[in-house]
């Protein structure tokens, strides 16, 4: 009997790693998120450049697949941010247009449609961040879809995430700034901890909240509070790019310039 | 157990051998750009499969595919023409060298016909709403803002825009391909004063100076083409206060994000301000305005839009005139109204536009004999189509029939000195009909000559006036040049028609024979963009005129006369390190006519040779803006009169002019001051308060003359803004 019970217990393993080696899409779409994650926290273009031509590869079997137009779209609007940061405009409006026609692609598709509008509200916050002069049409597209995002499902800590950056960079005599952004990020932060865990949908965003929650601190010149919210953050994810080398070391500085003035 | 370790191993081999079972093909190689330079990030792949590699640094790339016999190999990387080639008969190993083509550079920013200054970036130098709004003595009017870029000279404080040259007629407005003649208030012999085109229905302008596009016929000089606003996404409301005007708007959600509408109603009332700074006893009856803008948008499909643009205007002043051989009152009223239905859709490739538009105009002119009512009426249909037939071509095309029917009855003075009510007169009952059918295409391709940075637009358009039998055809191209990612050079040229005032086809006093008036625009462009927010503008420009109408003793008007504008125009945009924004723009015209009632060939009355425009706003918090509007001028060229012979039958001196434009006045100098507070009232209504103090310096700019009764002597008139005059108002957003 014991016999029996190995040999069908090998039998069945042979057959398993037969159909994971034969349908090898969903461990390629793991893959891909969890190379998105990796890029984020590591700031790199590589990574996802990666993520981008693995999608680029699902969807040439599949151009309907949503998860792969997702993290297309997602990669994308990660290159964009980091064709920005290094002054690479026109790479990043051809990053833009491919982010948000993959978006686009998934306002239809009831599971995405949050998290569709919610990318696409963040894509147009970054061509805002741009060009200022189209502030007064960029801002009503961006709070109409983060108003369907949040009409398509409530609980998306993403639509508060974007909500609050948006809301941060909004001047205050607009009714934005900091102080109105922290009750926002926090309401997101609250959201990320009830979500539930994820193989493939985008669960992004939870450690970039409290990353803005602790620059609206510190931008309200709360510095020991965004202090320990950064510190809090590296807990979690030591190698946090922008923490560990940006943030965390220019607050350490002003605080340091604070206590020596005092 | 032996039996367990068969069966294992049996099994793990015949995974294995599952593997191995396909050919296994390894491909290499490298990829390369044009120049042959190696590119990284590269992704190559089995089309249909996972199997791919991403190319490193030196461009070289290698994976295993288990693919067998044919498979097709893509290459793709962000910025480059994808790459896809079929291998067939493949058996162990694949070596190939792929070359990128760079794609072509996406035509919006290639290049843009004529001059163009525009709220989308791709059009060309940006002016936003917001630049419309906070243009400090701008009273967030389109025109009176635009009249700040430079190509647009100074002729006046009238809202009318004089471009590079050209008479007021020969710049056309249109609000969703609709055309509007007469876009203003308190429009007298002297121009229009304000828009009454609400600032806030603007969504994108766009606005040229010459050379521009074939879709735009029948005008001579620029065009201002205004898009509206979209369907609200989401319920607001603004109440606005000044010491000249009380608005009301509303932007409301009918159905979901399907159907919406947005309302603008603005009251304007000048006693309060007349009477703070002294002007009261100018007025009969203080100029007061109102208007009523509406937008119903339905969004009938993910790609269609149905947009229905309604606007209701009017307003009336009473003005105290003095002339040499009148005093009296001036009184004008005038209205506005104007349906347009706009469809907007996308089919694939192509995009389309249709409007079908209603304009009415009416004035009403009183002064001393002059009694003249104006009727304008203008029903247009108009379809506008785009397809972008690749990356490098996109094709437009069109076509319009316009029925404008334009009426003068009433009383004019028989001559133009003696406007007193006892006057001569004669008397006007013309009715000017005309149907016109325009129709053009134009053609956009980048990558010229296989050179990646050189862009072409060439189109070609014809009109024809039925009922004149009058026809043109022009045609119209640019070349652009992309130095580099900041630079761009540009060079256009073009053909452009447009009848001449209507009231000179009048069979009483005018030829019904004229024909249209042709201009032809070379211009020359730079454009350097410095940083993110900074840009500077060069151009050089040559319009030539010919056909211009001339007075003839045979027939009235011929086309005999002819003309020239050269010029140099330059603006600087952007933002100082200090915060500081704004503009600075220089134009320098040098321009010449004959036609009208000159005498001979000599400056016309827009020659305007130097002009200076600066604009800044700095933040001091986040709470308070200031900001200046800076203007100089050259003196506007005028007619002096330098006698003065008395008619003794008609008991008037009739005036004796010396050579035409043979004068200039002062040079003009205004500056003007904003100061903004933007706060929130309870957290969450945005309020904007300003103060505006417009000619704060109370600089005596010259409006022109007014004459003793033998002209002996002369008295200087005020212009619009002759004296300082402050403006306090404010706004609630909810």
């Amino acid at each position: 009997m014991k016999t029996i019970f190995n040999i069908t217990f090998v039998l069945l393993l042979t057959f398993l790693s037969c159909i994971a080696k034969d349908n090898p899409k969903s461990g390629t779409l793991v893959k891909i998120k969890q190379l998105t994650e990796e890029g984020y926290f590591e700031w790199s273009h590589e990574i996802f450049m990666k993520a981008s031509a693995l999608c680029q590869r699902v969807l040439s079997m599949d151009e309907n697949d949503p998860y792969a137009n997702y993290y297309l779209s997602y990669s994308s609007y990660r290159l964009m941010n980091i064709a920005m940061t290094e002054g690479k405009k026109e790479e990043m409006q051809k990053y833009a247009g491919l982010a948000k026609g993959h978006a686009a692609a998934l306002y239809e598709v009831d599971k995405f449609k949050s998290e569709a509008h919610t990318l696409m509200a963040a894509i147009i916050m970054m061509e805002l961040a741009l060009d200022h002069s189209q502030g007064m049409v960029l801002s009503q597209k961006i709070h109409g879809h983060l108003g369907k995002a949040e009409a398509a499902d409530k609980s998306n800590p993403r639509v508060n995430l974007v909500r609050g950056v948006m809301m941060f960079n909004t001047p205050e005599q607009f009714g934005g700034g900091a102080n109105s952004s922290i009750g926002i990020l926090k309401t997101a932060d609250a959201q990320f901890s009830k979500q539930p865990d994820s193989e493939l949908m985008p669960t992004w965003g939870k450690v970039e909240t409290k990353t803005w929650i602790g620059l609206a601190q510190q931008k309200l010149s709360k510095f020991e509070e965004a202090k320990e919210t950064f510190e809090s953050i590296l807990e979690i994810k030591p190698d946090y790019d922008w923490i560990k080398h940006d943030l965390l070391p220019a607050l350490e500085k002003k605080i340091s310039q604070i206590n020596n003035q005092g | 157990m032996k039996l367990i370790l068969i069966i294992t191993t049996v099994s793990l081999l015949l995974t294995v051998s599952g593997i191995n079972a396909k050919d296994k093909i390894s491909v290499s190689g490298r990829v390369l750009n044009e120049g042959k330079k190696p590119l990284a990030f590269v992704n190559v792949f089995v089309e249909g499969t996972f199997d791919g590699a991403m190319s490193n640094v030196k461009g070289e790339f290698s994976f295993v595919t288990h693919s067998t016999g044919t498979f097709i190999i893509t290459a793709s990387m962000i910025g480059y023409e994808k790459y896809r080639k079929e291998f067939r008969n493949i058996t162990s190993q694949l070596q190939i060298e792929i070359v990128l083509i760079e794609e072509a550079i996406e035509l919006e920013s290639a290049i843009v016909m004529g001059s163009s200054y525009s709220s989308e970036k791709a059009k060309g130098l940006v002016v936003s709403q917001v630049d419309v709004y906070t243009t400090p003595g701008g009273a967030a009017d389109v025109f009176q803002s635009i009249k700040a870029l430079p190509g647009i000279t100074q002729v006046s404080e009238s809202a009318e825009l004089y471009v590079r040259g050209g008479d007021p007629i020969e710049t056309v407005t249109f609000v969703d391909q609709a055309s509007i003649y007469h876009p203003f208030t308190y429009e007298s012999s002297y121009g229009g004063l304000f828009s009454n085109l609400n600032t806030a229905i603007i969504k994108n302008l766009y606005f040229t100076s010459g050379g521009f596009s074939a879709m735009y016929g029948n005008v001579l000089s620029g065009v201002l083409d205004i898009e509206t606003i979209d369907g609200p996404i989401s319920s607001s409301y603004n109440v606005g206060i000044s010491m000249a005007a009380f608005s009301l708007s509303g932007r409301i959600p009918i159905y979901n994000d399907k159907l919406g509408m947005n309302v603008f109603a603005n009251q304007s009332y000048t006693r309060p301000i007349m009477w703070l700074n002294g002007d009261l006893d100018q007025f009969t009856s203080t100029p007061t305005s109102r208007d009523l803008t509406a937008s119903f948008v339905s969004k009938y499909s993910q790609t269609g839009t149905v947009k229905l643009v309604t606007l209701f205007a009017e307003d009336r002043q009473g003005a105290k005139v003095e002339r040499a051989e009148y005093t009296g009152a001036f009184e004008g009223n005038s209205g506005n109204t104007l349906f347009n239905l706009q469809q907007k859709d996308v089919f694939g490739k192509l995009f389309i536009k249709n409007s079908l538009s209603y304009n009415r105009h009416t004035n009403e002119w009183n002064l001393g004999i002059l009694d003249l009512d104006i009727n304008d009426n203008v029903l247009k249909f108009r379809s506008d189509a785009e397809i972008r037939l690749s990356k490098k071509y996109k094709l437009f095309g069109g076509f319009v029939i316009e029925n404008r029917e334009e009426t003068y009855k009433g009383l004019i003075p028989a001559e133009d000195f003696d406007i007193r009510p006892e006057a001569g007169f004669d008397k006007l009952d013309v009715s000017i009909n005309r149907l016109r059918y325009g129709a053009y295409v134009e053609l956009e391709v980048a990558n010229i000559f296989g050179m990646n940075k050189l862009s072409l637009i060439s189109g070609i358009r014809s009109d024809y006036f039925t009922d004149l039998d009058i026809n043109w055809v022009d045609p119209r191209f640019a070349i652009g040049y992309k130095l580099s990612e900041k630079a761009n050079f540009k060079f256009g040229f073009g053909l452009f028609h447009q009848l001449p005032d209507s009231r000179l086809y009048s069979e009483l006093d005018g030829n019904p024979d004229l024909k249209a008036i042709k201009a032809s625009h070379y211009i020359l462009s730079y454009d350097l963009q410095i940083g993110e927010r900074n840009n500077i503008r060069m151009e050089l420009y040559h319009k030539k005129y010919k056909d211009l109408p001339l007075e003839d003793d045979q027939v009235n008007y011929s086309n005999k006369g002819y003309g020239f504008a050269n010029g140099f125009d330059l603006i600087i945009k952007g933002t100082l390190p200090n915060g500081i924004s704004g503009w600075l723009s220089y134009g320098f015209i040098n321009t010449k006519r004959k036609w009208m009632d000159y005498d001979s060939f000599t400056r016309s009355d827009f020659d305007i040779t130097h002009q200076l425009s600066l604009i800044t706003k700095y933040n001091l918090s986040s709470m308070w803006q200031v900001g200046i509007n800076y203007k100089i001028a050259s003196g506007r060229p005028h007619t002096p009169v330098v006698g003065a012979n008395y008619i003794e039958q008609l008991s008037i001196y009739e005036p004796i002019e010396g050579r035409t434009n043979s004068a200039r006045y002062q040079t003009y100098q205004r500056l003007d001051f904003r100061l903004t507070h933007f706060n929130q009232l309870f957290g969450k209504y945005n309020t904007i308060v300003y103060m505006e103090a417009l000619n704060i310096l109370n600089i005596k700019n010259l409006f022109g003359y007014t004459y003793s009764e033998d002209y002996s002597s002369r008295r200087k008139v005020k212009s619009y803004f002759g004296r300082r005059t402050i403006v306090i108002g404010m706004s609630i957003s909810i």
